[in-house]
């Protein structure tokens, strides 16, 4: 391998450009994946112990976010997460009833879509949406979104790139009217995802932060 | 890689967190325990260094362990070293959320000066075995600044641009110096 690609395997590892021609030739030539590798490998000796631990919580946090044994048929949290999805979505199917104006007609199609969102990390949320209105309610079960913002993204039938939604509360429920142009993406068989992001959600247009739970919406 | 031999601390240290990665990759929560209970003094010392703040480096933690449980599948224990793999992946792990969160370092860095009269450095101190001596070793043998430029690079997620914005050096001279110093490094680790 010749300086150059040995500069630029050197340059990837350690982050000093962002290049996607880089990345993706890592993906693709060996060679040059193991150089970066060997860069990776010793510069990651950079980092000594800094003498300090992590304190006695950290763990039992981490364990509470790590999925129960999920090879398991029927374990414990599966049905307490469809249960709670469940029991969420009938709760909001009754808001939604009762937020609906007095004097307004009902819809025509009574049962409004949910889709049940879960993740391996043990998040989950449920959504309610009803095209008649174009109102979506959501009821986060289990989302900690840390110091940012929870982002909901639509992925929609036969697309691939997910569409922001926008931020929403991912501590209480909440009830949106989506825009025409936002119903014309939530139809069931979309695929609903969260990502949590900084403050005020990705600032890129696609999301930046992990996804945690995705499902799909169904008619009920 | 030199050949190890069995009774080495150090080498079996590798093979009991390899033989539990492997066990995380089945989904193994204790396996994921015994992996913290081997790693987190270091990783945290990672985490600790790029945030520069407990409370930062403790939520990334979160995170960095939430994803060796997702992708312990993709570390190949015939072939990688496992601390080596860890280390990697949280450093990259963690540089990912600070660059998320819209906070990548930008305060001005003063290189240092070139004559080495500073106290050994304290990370040279704290040496574990191995590849770890070795980077540490032949970046000290860089100019001070150069070693600064590659270390900043590292522990704040800085890119060229970033550097040359932070350092007030034409992005040119900080490319080619950090491009030489790259070379020297090499010469020195192969």
């Amino acid at each position: 391998m010749n300086d150059d690609d040995d500069l630029l395997a050197a340059e990837l590892a350690l982050g000093l450009i962002e290049d996607p021609a880089a990345a993706s030739r890592r993906a693709q030539d060996a060679d040059f994946a193991a150089r970066v590798a060997w860069w990776e490998a010793h510069f990651a000796g950079l980092a000594a112990p800094v003498g300090l631990e992590p304190s006695a919580q950290l763990w039992p946090r981490i364990d509470a976010r790590l999925p129960q044994n999920d090879n398991t048929p029927g374990n414990v949290l599966w049905w307490k997460l469809t249960s709670g999805a469940l029991a969420a979505v009938a709760a909001i199917s009754l808001f939604m009833l009762a937020q609906r104006p007095q004097i307004e007609l009902p819809p025509q199609p009574g049962a409004p879509a949910v889709a049940s969102l879960a993740g391996e990390t043990g998040s989950a949320m449920a959504i309610s949406y009803d095209s008649a209105t174009r109102r979506m309610a959501i009821a986060p079960i289990a989302l900690d979104p840390g110091k940012g913002d929870a982002e909901l993204w639509v992925i929609p039938v036969g697309a691939e790139k997910a569409v922001s939604l926008g931020v929403f509360d991912a501590r209480k429920p909440s009830s949106h009217q989506l825009n025409p142009a936002q119903a014309r993406l939530v139809a069931a068989g979309a695929t609903f995802a969260v990502s949590l992001e900084q403050r005020g959600g990705s600032p890129t247009g696609q999301h930046v932060g992990p996804i945690v739970a995705s499902g799909k919406l169904v008619e009920t | 890689m030199a050949i190890e031999s069995t009774d080495n601390p150090a080498s079996l240290e590798r093979a009991a967190l390899s033989r539990a990665l492997v066990g995380v990759a089945r989904q193994d929560r204790a396996a994921l325990q015994e992996v913290y209970r081997r790693t987190s003094r270091k990783l945290f010392g990672i985490c600790l260094r790029i945030f520069g703040e407990r409370a930062d480096a403790e939520d990334a933690m979160q995170d960095v362990y939430i994803t060796i449980w997702n992708r312990a599948g993709s570390f190949d224990p015939a072939r990688g070293n496992p601390i080596t793999w860890l280390a990697t992946l949280t450093r990259n792990r963690a540089i990912d959320i600070l660059r998320a969160s819209g906070r990548r370092p930008t305060a001005p860095i003063e290189l240092a000066a070139e004559v080495a009269d500073e106290r050994p450095d304290a990370e040279a101190q704290l040496l574990e075995q191995g590849e770890d001596a070795r980077i540490n070793h032949c970046i000290e043998g860089l100019a001070k600044s150069d070693a600064q430029m590659i270390r900043t690079a590292f522990f704040e997620g800085s890119t060229y641009a970033d550097l040359a914005a932070r350092i007030s050096l034409p992005l040119g001279t900080v490319k080619s110096r950090i491009r030489r110093a790259l070379l020297k490094l090499r010469e020195c680790l192969s």
